[in-house]
């Protein structure tokens, strides 16, 4: 029996809560399909199934924040439900309360990546058994997840009385004890993030939306904000919807900060960096690039980023042991060569989408890539799919940026390359004379557990040799 | 210049609808945050509204929303 359950969006995700069902009962769902919108910590994300089926139920309340792993929809299996696949658990083991290999969020990188996390017992990955042990409640009567549940409503699993087999306390008898014991959620949790900055944009006050007692989406302000402008008025006149709202002192901005905290002080304590650094002449890059967008629509316009994340995935290619991840120990390769690139949000924080197989794309393709995955991270959504699976990442920063940065490693990833704004500098030139040359600082930081600093600088000669091929 | 500039802050609102529209003297880099990719997304939706397109080579001196309503209104016909 196919489950759709909470995934795991990247390393620092604990939790999730849907905020928009994409389907309902009855629906079916093949692969890739779109099934719900999870809030995180970071940002909305669509995610999709990666199972087929029908759905039968849905098992989780919208506005319910529940750990990564939690049942979110259970389907029937569509094609030929008589004949169980040979996969299929023996009969001795409990009904599943973690999904089956093939379910949405319980892939091997998502589940391994799981079992690094410092919050080991609010997924428990993949082939976790009901019987771990827990802090709080009675281990033996619940399993993890409905314990990290309880933990999330502020439920005592302690004083409940369980209705599963053997007075076992399910993950109802939890939801149930929560609606008995909290009429109010806090308001914070019934207003996404997108809503928040669109209602902040707007002058208005999302808690006062949240009131309403159903979540609020930016879709939600976007109708209010329409409904409220008369034709005729500029915005500045336009009479505020709500009052304005007050500081709020955690809405999702803290958030974000948090879990960008929780990972990269994980990163800093447990991976070993080093960072190796070149001044990268790339003259024949700038000039190529004017030559290209000259005379043509600024639709179809590619930035200097976009050929620097090129040459970064073509360098790959030369030193493949940047390209992959750091699990129990050792260096697993990637399944591809998939760069992400750090994108700055202007409220704060950052996303990293991804640029799947970035090698094997032309610049054309890569800056397509580029420039949706980017505009969606600070404007609309991402999905799911987008900002997971990353073998490497770059960030970029930009041409108003500093002249370089030396940065850290995104996990399980055991490398990231840092770039600064492409500045012109006094350069030697190859006759022993001095020239002024547009110069790029490309910085390799490279888990030492992985690699040493010779691989680093063999990737970034790789770079410099990509950069100086024009016409790539 | 008024409707240069109504499409000017249309076209901003479109590509970073988080960024403050009154703030016509402020620069867009450094003070509004944005980037060489929202600048990109700035001119094709300027050149839609507009018909007017900003050569690549004219990006540093628009600095503020004034300066580009400006030059987008001394190119309208």
């Amino acid at each position: 029996m196919p489950e759709f359950v909470m995934p795991s969006l990247g390393a620092d995700m604990d939790a999730g809560t849907v905020i928009e069902w994409r389907v309902g009962v009855g629906d079916v769902v093949r692969k890739g399909d779109v099934v719900a919108v999870v809030e995180t910590d970071k940002s909305d994300l669509e995610v999709e199934s990666f199972v087929v089926g029908t759905v039968a139920e849905l098992l989780v309340p919208i506005g319910v924040r529940v750990a990564v792993g939690t049942p979110l929809a259970r389907l029937t299996s569509t094609s030929a439900p008589s004949v169980p696949p040979p996969s299929v658990p023996p009969p001795s083991v409990p009904p599943p309360s973690v999904p089956p290999p093939s379910s949405f969020g319980a892939q091997e990188s998502r589940s391994e990546r799981r079992s690094d996390a410092q919050n080991a017992g609010a997924g428990a990955g993949a082939g976790a058994g009901d019987q771990g042990v827990g802090a709080g409640g009675d281990a033996r009567l619940t399993s993890p997840v409905v314990r990290h549940l309880a933990d999330e409503l502020h439920v005592a699993v302690a004083r409940l009385q369980g209705t599963g087999p053997g007075g076992r306390i399910s993950r109802r008898d939890v939801e149930q004890a929560a609606l008995r014991a909290t009429p109010t959620r806090p308001t914070r949790e019934r207003v996404t993030p997108r809503a928040r900055r669109l209602a902040r944009a707007h002058g208005m006050d999302s808690a006062a939306l949240a009131a309403t007692g159903r979540i609020v989406t930016g879709d939600d302000i976007l109708a209010m904000v329409a409904a409220a402008t008369t034709p005729g008025t500029t915005p500045a006149e336009r009479p505020p919807v709500a009052p304005p709202a007050p500081p709020r002192p955690a809405d999702g901005g803290d958030r974000m900060r948090r879990a960008i905290a929780a990972t990269m002080a994980r990163a800093w304590t447990e991976i070993p960096h080093y960072h190796a650094a070149m001044r990268i002449d790339v003259g024949a890059t700038i000039a190529h690039l004017a030559v290209r967008n000259e005379g043509v629509p600024p639709a179809r316009h590619v930035l200097a980023s976009a050929v620097f994340l090129r040459a970064a995935a073509l360098a790959l290619r030369a030193v493949p042991e940047l390209c992959g991840w750091w699990r129990n120990g050792a260096f697993v390769p990637g399944d591809g060569i998939h760069v992400a690139t750090v994108v700055a949000l202007r409220r704060g924080g950052l996303l990293a989408p991804v640029v799947r197989d970035a090698a094997d794309k032309d610049l054309d393709a890569v800056m397509a890539d580029l420039r949706d995955l980017v505009t969606r991270a600070r404007n609309g959504r991402l999905r799911a799919s987008e900002v997971d699976g990353a073998t490497f990442t770059v960030t970029d920063l930009g041409e108003t940026g500093a002249d370089s940065l030396s940065p850290i490693i995104h996990p399980p990833q055991v490398a990231i390359l840092g770039l600064g704004a492409v500045r012109p500098e006094p350069w030697a030139t190859a006759d022993g004379l001095l020239g002024v040359r547009p110069v790029l600082h490309a910085t390799l930081a490279g888990d030492h557990r992985a690699t040493d600093g010779r691989i680093g600088s063999r990737y970034l000669l790789a770079l410099s040799d990509r950069l100086q091929e024009v016409g790539w | 210049m008024t409707t240069a500039l109504d499409a000017v802050t249309a076209a901003l609102s479109s590509v970073a609808p988080d960024v403050d529209l009154s703030r016509l003297d402020d620069d867009l880099y450094e003070e509004l945050g944005l980037d060489s990719m929202d600048l990109l997304n700035l001119a094709a939706a300027i050149a839609e509204r507009t018909g007017v397109e900003i050569p690549e080579r004219d990006y540093g001196e628009l600095r503020t929303l004034r300066a580009v309503a400006e030059y987008v209104a001394a190119r309208q016909h």
